[in-house]
């Protein structure tokens, strides 16, 4: 009897060992990336591009992972949920992310759409001739109307350092304030510049210094406004500033930066 | 009666045995709760797990700076280059084991590529800093260095050359793709001679926006160069006598090199979209070279013949600089400008 009684106490220990073995295999974490520690990206904004006449259809998404679309509007606090494309008819920023269950939510991205001034400009000019390598179709590309290509092969002009000087002509009217397009895509070396200055013959009229220029920041376009005192002209000239050298974070820090500009815009 | 002592009743056996299926059975739902939030990446055949742990190393002994490429050895082992001087090579093996490490010479450290030349494999380290391409053996010896080719293409000044990466034809052509320099491609003899140069800076479809990568694709039985155009989203294909020929199209994917495993070409694409940081993913070809999975990145999706643009949609990669391919189709991934992190293991599911 006694020796009955060992045996299946030995049999409940067995049996309790084999769970618990069990058990501590099946809790065991996996090895595995899990799906709670990864953030969504934020989803893909897309227009035809960023300067429009009259409206602009703004498409977001698609996304994957049975995530969730919402957007808001610069001055506007309340997200949306984004089902249709959205018809743009004004120049305004737009914040869209993207949220899952199963993943963590995406960050803020951000689009600036730029409405564009009714009246077209006559001619540009500049002394300082862009780098060979890109100087697109010449200056005149800072007047057409059109953004440049996302890999700045077109459309873009390129300046290494220094400083740059555009006059620009137009019919003469009341303006109150310019818009310089350009590129940041710091891992190519491209900066914003440091600083924008709007002359009418040689009063300074407006002026913007941009604080962050020599800080890290996400690639992408950067619209620099500068506010005017309001005035009657015909002929602006427009100085663009660029870093002193690039900073030192930076792999290549202590070289000449450079300035990627696409399109001066006057209103 | 002694036989007796040994048995146990149906009913104690019952309700033990009860209790090991129930541990059994917990241990099957603990297993698939567990299973079903491993993040699995990748479309169609193409899809993986990713181990995060894989390779990691005590970064005081083995530091890394940029993770610029990796091959894989007949031995089973896996090297990746590092511009990191302390050790400029680190060599695993399969389960991620640190089996040797040298190196300090390479500071610019960029492209590496392995070559079988009768029976044993070589190493081709382009460096950007050096202006050089340093052929090895697995250990570390020098055994050619092909420097700076300054009448080559009109070259005034090292800093107009920063080679980024080697491919080896069959008869042992050395092709080098100065990606991050003049744009052109170099064509040496296997003894160093510079035999031709074409590509250059340009627009044209015979010309290119970092040159980055460089590979010798023979999956249809013909050797033929296939280098990658970074900047313009492209591959582009070439014969040997580096006359153009076609390009393949892979809008928003700003992708390395290529690496050809049997029928299937891995890039690394080190950046999306616009261009931004951090949204790098794996960009994977079939034999037609059409892209049939993107492991962090959305799914392919041709619309009339083209490609729709490709962007990420999972944050696991920041910037994929080059990936290597195991005999069981597993995949290490090395990222540039990554927080001196070690490659992440994708095993396929």
């Amino acid at each position: 009897m006694i020796v009955k009684k060992v045996h299946r106490i030995n049999f409940i220990f067995f049996s309790f060992f084999c769970s618990a073995i069990l058990m501590l295999v099946g809790c065991q974490r996996s090895i595995y990336l899990q799906t709670k520690s990864i953030q969504l990206s934020p989803p893909q904004m897309r227009v035809d591009q960023p300067f429009f006449d009259d409206k602009i259809s703004l498409h977001i998404g698609p996304t994957e992972n049975k995530a969730k679309i919402e957007y808001r509007l610069e001055g506007n606090e309340k997200w949306q949920s984004y089902k249709i494309p959205i018809s743009i008819d004004n120049s305004t920023k737009i914040f869209a992310r993207a949220s899952s269950k199963s993943f963590i939510d995406s960050e803020v991205k951000s689009l600036q759409l730029v409405k564009l001034p009714k009246f077209k400009m006559s001619s540009v000019e500049t002394k300082r001739k862009a780098h060979p390598k890109y100087a697109s179709q010449g200056v005149s590309e800072l007047i057409d109307r059109q953004k440049g290509q996302v890999d700045y092969t077109e459309g873009w002009l390129g300046y290494s350092g220094g400083e740059v000087v555009f006059d620009v002509d137009f019919d003469p009217r009341m303006v109150e304030k310019v818009i310089v397009s350009t590129l940041r895509n710091q891992d190519a070396w491209i900066f914003s510049p440091s600083r924008v200055q709007v002359f009418h013959g040689k009063t300074m009229v407006g002026e913007k210094s941009i604080s962050n220029a020599g800080q890290a920041t996400e690639n992408g376009n950067e619209f620099i406004e500068i506010p005017l005192q309001k005035l009657k002209s015909g002929r602006l000239s427009i100085r663009v500033e660029l870093l002193q050298e690039i900073p030192s974070w930076h792999i290549a820090s202590g070289q000449k930066p450079w300035v990627f500009i696409d399109e001066l815009l006057i209103y | 009666m002694m036989n007796h002592n040994y048995y146990i009743s149906r009913r104690s056996f019952l309700r033990h045995a009860s209790i090991l299926t129930a541990s059994m059975t917990m241990r099957s739902v603990s297993l698939r709760m567990f299973a079903e939030k491993d993040v699995i990446i990748g479309h169609g055949a193409y899809r993986y797990k990713v181990d995060m742990n894989w390779g990691l190393l005590d970064s005081s002994k083995f530091p890394v700076k940029d993770c610029h490429e990796m091959v894989y050895t007949k031995a089973g082992n896996i090297i990746l280059l590092t511009n990191d001087i302390r050790n400029n090579i680190l060599m695993y093996n399969k389960d991620g084991t640190l089996v040797k490490s040298w190196g300090k010479t390479y500071p610019g450290g960029h492209g590496l590529t392995l070559m079988d030349e009768g029976g044993e494999e070589f190493l081709y380290i382009t460096d950007t800093v050096r202006h050089e391409v340093i052929k090895t053996d697995l250990d570390g010896k020098e055994v050619l260095i092909l420097p700076f080719p300054r009448a080559a293409a009109n070259y005034t000044k090292p800093e107009e050359y920063l080679p980024t990466e080697t491919a080896i034809a069959s008869n042992g052509d050395i092709y080098v793709a100065d990606g991050y320099g003049s744009q052109y491609i170099i064509k040496y003899n296997q003894y160093g001679r510079i035999e031709k140069v074409f590509g250059g800076r340009g627009e044209q479809e015979d010309q290119f926006f970092n040159a980055h990568g460089i590979a010798i694709d023979s999956r249809n039985g013909k050797e033929r160069l296939l280098i990658t155009a970074r900047q313009q989203n492209k591959l582009k294909y070439f014969a040997m006598d580096g006359t153009y020929e076609s390009s393949i199209h892979l809008d928003g994917a700003y992708i390395c090199r290529p690496v050809i495993k049997d029928d299937t070409v891995y890039l690394a694409t080190i950046w999306s979209g616009n261009g931004s940081s951090n949204t790098g993913f794996v960009s994977i070809l079939n034999k037609e070279n059409q892209l049939v999975s993107a492991p962090g990145g959305c799914m392919p999706k041709y619309t009339n013949g083209k490609l729709n643009p490709l962007y990420q949609t999972l944050q696991i990669f920041k910037h994929p600089h080059d990936v290597c391919i195991d005999e069981d189709e597993n995949m290490y991934v090395c990222q540039w400008n990554a927080g001196n992190s070690y490659p992440i293991k994708l095993i396929r599911v």
